[in-house]
């Protein structure tokens, strides 16, 4: 049945009965707490996405390998990053699959990728709470393609650590992506907060809610968080 | 945002605040964000110590504070200080309240008292309550319905005590609080001299009077002056009966009075009153009075039967309406059918409606037909709509029968059940009326739409 199932794979698309498919569906979950038989199902499956099926079984397969992956299909996702139809389901796949490879494969291609691709690897990382990727993230706030600067901002917000906070400090962001680095000062502050470093947070507030082009709505905000770092023991 | 960033800058400058300064870095960060010109930014200071800033401490500290802001700033603090709802800023209220020339601020500490404040402060507020300016009696009033419990006893004396004005002030706020310890002080006050006082006194013993208060109201039925203030009277007394839950005993504490009395005058006017409550055991004692051979006893009988809340004396009252002998009494009696003949009781809708039709045959006017026509509504269903079908097309009382059509539409469980006679009523109403309200009411209970229900003399949507 399984091997049916792949079969149909060559000449699936999303219109057609999905049951042609259903043994792929259940074999991902009869394989589970079966490392040996989930490992020979990626292995398939890894296989049949760099075949040249239809682009809808692509599609299916990561959804799959989203369930299932491990390091052993980073290598193929990966390849589908450039990818302007695939690379949206690769990252679905990547940015669940536990395995540091996963993160490593996202950081490696950044210098390959632009615009909503390399925004996209960007928000994957940030979805990761992919520590190591802080520096690249930093760097790209000053890239010159707003949308990508954008993406850094708001992974490094994901990310909150008291790097990531440190480098949306240190940016001297566009007017463009100047609301994207706020926002995610504001939300490294919060986590900062929530974590106990007072003063670390308080220092965020107070940087925005002193600025002297800071946006009204931002300077209560900032004004609300150091309340909140006054009143906190 | 000057004096934040110095602030700010100088803590961090020190090495941040420390946990063990923590309550004075909140203090400090609050006072700068209310010397900031922007009211937002007050805003997050005033939300700050409602909900977040806790302790007496910051409490008093931020009390001690109030003489030294300006006037809007220290309005929106009171307020604050107010919702925090924390006694030990009530010191620094009433002295800013003393020294304050603002009469907006004095507005705001005044409302500040009714949280914050206790019975010391119930001479001031209760001197405010008739103030010249309308703004310090209301933030009075709402002090003083809010003072803290142990100030209703000090109320209570200076209900006795106080000039009229003042003790008519009073009586609202003792009902709010629910203060029926205060009932035996306003039954005196019920029958003062002065009339609005007695008004503002019997509106508080209609809610906060209980049975066993009745023996202590029955008197100012005989105080009061026949006509519109007895009748106050009398339907306080009515609606102090109503509060038992069993129907049958509403009326017991007034025929035990009633039953203990030898003075056939005294009876003749407690009648009406037992009237207004009802009942069986009642009416037992109503039946003798319109018996009685007195002409008095007979008449306040009558007035008792003409007073009922319910249908269940209709017989009697066209009894007396067609064969009393006198005419005022067949009058008045008819008047009072009018009322009461589609009142609910045993009676089904039809036999209700049967009345309805005979106090119509009765009418000596169109006036009074129309009263009747109106009244109509009171029985829900749709034969009633059947009964005023003929009467639009006659132009005495078309406009009537629209009317009360409208009325019987506007309940959406007798309209639905009967859509289509009602879709056609509603039609002939649309094109009978003269009344754009009317009209306009129609149109909306075409389509279902009930929500809301607008009187003739209200503008019309299209105006």
């Amino acid at each position: 049945m399984l091997d049916q199932a792949f079969e149909a794979l060559k000449k699936f698309d999303w219109g057609q009965e999905v049951k042609t498919v259903a043994a792929i569906d259940e074999a991902v979950i009869a394989t589970h707490g079966d490392a040996a038989k989930r490992k020979d199902l990626e292995a398939k499956l890894t296989a049949a996405l760099q075949t040249e099926c239809p682009l809808d079984a692509k599609q299916y397969i990561c959804r799959k390998l989203m369930v299932i992956g491990t390091a052993a299909c980073v290598p193929a996702l990966a390849a589908l990053l450039s990818d302007k139809q695939l690379a949206h389901m690769a990252r679905f796949a990547l940015e669940r699959n536990t395995a540091p490879e996963a993160s490593a494969a996202l950081r490696d291609s950044l210098p390959k990728l632009s615009g909503a691709q390399k925004a996209g690897a960007i928000a994957s990382l940030g979805g990761r709470k992919d520590a190591a990727s802080v520096p690249e993230l930093i760097k790209l706030l000053g890239d010159g393609d707003a949308v990508v600067a954008r993406a850094a901002a708001y992974a490094l917000g994901v990310i909150r650590s008291p790097e990531a906070a440190k480098g949306l400090a240190e940016a001297k962001p566009s007017a463009d992506v100047k609301p994207a680095v706020t926002d995610a000062s504001l939300a490294c502050a919060e986590s900062l907060l929530a974590a106990g470093k007072n003063n670390d947070a308080k220092a965020i507030y107070m940087g925005l809610a002193t600025g002297a082009d800071t946006a009204k709505h931002v300077k209560l905000a900032a004004t609300r968080g150091m309340l909140a770092c006054a009143e906190k023991k | 945002m000057n004096y934040l960033r110095l602030l700010l800058s100088l803590l961090l400058c020190c090495g941040l605040i420390s946990v063990a300064y923590a309550q004075d870095g909140v203090i400090d960060l609050i006072t700068s964000l209310l010397k900031e010109k922007d009211k937002e930014i007050r805003g997050l200071a005033f939300e700050q110590i409602r909900k977040e800033a806790k302790g007496e401490a910051v409490t008093k500290k931020l009390a001690e504070l109030l003489p030294t802001f300006p006037p809007e700033t220290q309005v929106g603090l009171l307020s604050a200080l107010a919702d925090r709802g924390d006694a030990a800023a009530a010191p620094a209220v009433r002295e800013l309240l003393a020294k304050s020339e603002n009469n907006v601020v004095k507005v705001a500490a005044i409302k500040a008292l009714g949280p914050l404040g206790g019975a010391a402060d119930l001479k001031l507020l209760v001197g405010s309550l008739t103030a010249e300016s309308d703004t310090v009696r209301d933030a009075a009033r709402d002090s003083l319905t809010r003072l803290p419990g142990d100030a209703t006893t000090g109320m209570i004396t200076e209900l006795k005590e106080s000039p009229v004005k003042t003790r008519a002030a009073l009586l609202p706020i003792l009902t709010a609080r629910r203060a029926q310890e205060a009932v035996p002080v306003i039954i005196e006050a019920a029958g003062a001299d002065d009339a609005s006082l007695r008004a503002a006194a019997l509106a508080a013993l209609a809610e906060l009077g209980n049975g066993e208060d009745i023996t202590n109201l029955m008197p100012l039925v005989l105080k009061s002056a026949a006509g519109r203030e007895r009748e106050m009277v009398e339907r306080t007394i009515a609606a102090v009966s109503r509060r038992f839950p069993t129907k049958e005993y509403q009326a017991r504490p007034i025929l035990f009075e009633l039953q203990k009395c030898d003075d056939p005058s005294t009876i003749a006017a407690w009648l009406p009153t037992l009237g207004r409550v009802g009942g069986s055991e009642a009416l037992e004692f109503v039946d003798n009075a319109v018996r009685s051979k007195t002409s008095e006893m007979h008449v306040a009988g009558v007035r008792a039967l003409c007073n009922w809340p319910d249908g269940s004396v209709v017989s009697r009252l066209l009894q007396i309406a067609r064969t009393d002998s006198d005419a005022d009494i067949r009058k008045a009696t008819f008047q009072a059918l009018v009322r009461i003949a589609p009142l609910a009781d045993e009676r089904d809708d039809k036999r209700r409606l049967d009345t309805v039709r005979t106090v119509f045959a009765m009418c000596g006017s169109d006036a009074e037909r129309n009263q009747v026509l109106d009244r109509a509504k009171a029985i829900r269903n749709i034969e009633t709509l059947r009964y005023l079908l003929p009467f639009y097309d006659q132009p005495q009382f078309g406009q009537q029968a629209c009317l009360t059509t409208v009325e019987l539409a506007h309940h959406s469980s007798l309209r639905e059940s009967n859509k289509d006679e009602f879709m056609a009523a509603l039609d002939r109403v649309q094109k009978v009326s003269k009344d754009p309200v009317v009209i306009d009411r129609a149109e909306r209970y075409k389509t279902g739409q009930t929500w809301y229900r607008p009187k003739s003399g209200d503008k019309s949507p299209a105006e």
